[in-house]
């Protein structure tokens, strides 16, 4: 993890490559889904770009990653960093933008962002997902007041601080992790008893003096003046509600996919909002494919390396749909 | 030396578009807020080791020439041609490509900014002062940065700072700094606060607040976040 002693050379934000006005494949999204489907493009000698607004995605807040194949432990960054590294070895081009429509446009599809419009036959759609929020009185006034959900940004602005991590699964977990280096106190708050988190994790917290586990509560609000000072939580069980002094709360309650922009061209998503894609990660658009967190395909394992297996899926599908259409021979 | 020999391969190739001059001057007060003052040396030095073109000078904080340049109390940095583009602290872990950046910026002597966000920074013709509060472990954190240093290099009406927030805990705790990035903009004449946000937005988006924030200081009322 990048910390005052150590120097990224790589930046997950700031990319020199310009927009050229035409691909092959345009791939939308910069984490471990979009990367590996621009490792498998580029290798398949398609003209291939990945527009994002960050590369490496979620992943990035992750400063534990113990469980990528071939890594027995290394950060988010790191691993990011040689997703990045490896498809621009192969020719890929990872263009920093942000992307503000897609519209098909003949049998091409056309990308407009905010340095400049590109166009190709194929997209493969590798958005991911954002952070869901609580939705509970106090979380929006006090957001950056207390209330965060990057603990791999904020965590060092809690010294000798009390902080409540809310949410059961990984990264939860890892988020606690590295806030008890900080941290005199962490309380980790969850609506069961049982965690999502990876046993391994479960053990190695329950380990921990400084971290206390609260279930099965639901935080109710979240109170003060300027800033954060306590939580009203609810046993899930007895309806019993308590107040928890803390000075900061970290939300990790899971994700929500990223699907606006495959919405406008008339992606098909399920009920619960995620695109709806066959086991080769075609949609119903012809030359729409998607791949990683916003899909269906990752039978509720969001994980660094399912993604990356779908996006390699995806983009040798959308190597034989362009060869099919011939558009590439 | 805190650059490994293979950092400093990447940090050569980084800066081999810097062909001519471009000097930083380090300001620092042993007295305070002095941490990382002698990594932040031994990395301008490890700098210049592959690099000739860069150049340091290492200043009091607290000297005339701090004072010329508006600084009270280190540890600052800035480029002596761009004076106001600033980074308050050390620009390490993934503030350090910002810092690149912004060498090789200067150096090319231009900048490649969102031509929406272009016009509208070019509307700025009052002084603006701008802190972007950080934490070198935050991965968001340099595209905000970035961003303001871009805007500082085209209209020098700004003046942007990053503001480690470790270092610096003084002015994050006095701004209330809790999440970052954070952006604080300040009426320079005034000190008063005209606007603030947290997140790292895009150029245009962030363009557009720094005109609201000028809206703010000539008393209009449309309340922002």
């Amino acid at each position: 993890m990048p910390s005052p002693f150590s120097f990224s050379l790589e930046s997950p934000v700031l990319s020199k490559a310009e927009l050229k006005p035409e691909y092959d494949v345009v791939i939308v999204g910069g984490g471990p889904a979009g990367l590996a489907t621009a490792i498998y493009a580029a290798r398949a000698m398609l003209r291939t770009a990945v527009i994002s607004k960050d590369f490496g995605g979620q992943v990035l807040d992750a400063h534990s990653v113990e469980n990528y194949p071939g890594f027995i432990k290394t950060t988010g960054q790191e691993l990011m960093n040689a997703f990045k590294e490896h498809a621009e070895h192969f020719g890929a081009e990872l263009i920093q933008a942000t992307v503000k429509d897609i519209w098909r446009e003949g049998d091409h599809f056309v990308v407009d962002t905010d340095r400049g419009s590109t166009k190709a036959p194929a997209i493969i759609y590798a958005t991911g997902s954002t952070h869901r929020k609580l939705g509970v009185p106090g979380e929006e006034e006090f957001l950056g007041k207390g209330v965060s959900y990057c603990a791999i940004c904020d965590a060092a602005l809690f010294q000798g601080k009390v902080v409540a991590v809310v949410g059961g699964g990984n990264m939860a977990f890892m988020d606690a992790d590295l806030l008890t280096q900080h941290a005199s106190k962490v309380y980790i708050i969850h609506r069961r008893n049982e965690f999502r988190a990876e046993p391994l994790w479960v053990e190695r917290l329950k380990k921990n003096p400084k971290v206390e586990f609260i279930t099965p509560y639901v935080v109710e609000r979240i109170e003060g003046t300027d800033k954060v000072e306590k939580l009203i939580i609810k046993n899930r069980e007895t309806g019993e509600t308590k107040e928890l002094p803390v000075d900061g709360v970290f939300i990790d309650i899971g994700m929500i996919p990223q699907t606006e922009l495959a919405k406008r061209v008339g992606v098909e998503l399920n009920e619960r909002g995620y695109i709806i894609v066959r086991e080769d990660q075609s949609t119903n658009v012809s030359g729409f494919f998607a791949a990683g967190d916003v899909t269906t395909g990752m039978n509720g394992v969001h994980q660094i390396v399912t993604a990356a297996a779908k996006g390699a899926i995806a983009a040798l599908s959308a190597y034989d749909y362009l060869k099919g259409k011939g558009f590439v021979k | 030396m805190v650059l490994s020999d293979k950092d400093k391969e990447g940090v050569k190739k980084l800066l081999e578009p810097v062909q001519r001059d471009v000097k930083i001057l380090f300001f620092r007060d042993d007295s305070s807020r002095c941490q990382y003052c002698d990594v932040i040396e031994e990395l301008l030095e490890d700098i210049h080791s592959v690099n000739e073109h860069v150049i340091y000078e290492v200043l009091d904080a607290n000297s005339d020439k701090a004072k010329e340049y508006g600084i009270e109390g280190g540890p600052v940095l800035l480029f002596e041609e761009r004076p106001n583009i600033r980074y308050r602290g050390i620009p390490s872990g993934h503030e350090f490509p910002a810092f690149l950046d912004d060498i090789v910026t200067i150096a090319k002597g231009s900048v490649d900014l969102n031509a929406n966000a272009a016009k509208k920074i070019a509307r700025i013709q009052e002084p603006l002062h701008v802190l972007i509060f950080v934490t070198p472990t935050c991965p968001y954190c340099p595209l905000a940065v970035r961003a303001a240093h871009h805007f500082a290099y085209a209209n020098d009406k700004i003046l942007a700072e990053m503001v480690e927030a470790i270092e610096w805990s003084d002015l994050a705790d006095q701004y209330r700094v809790s999440a970052v990035p954070k952006i604080v903009v300040l009426d320079p004449e005034t000190g008063n606060e005209l606007l603030e946000w947290e997140g790292a937005v895009p150029e245009e988006v962030f363009a557009d607040y720094l005109l609201h924030a000028l809206e703010h200081k000539h008393g209009a009322h449309d309340h922002h976040h």
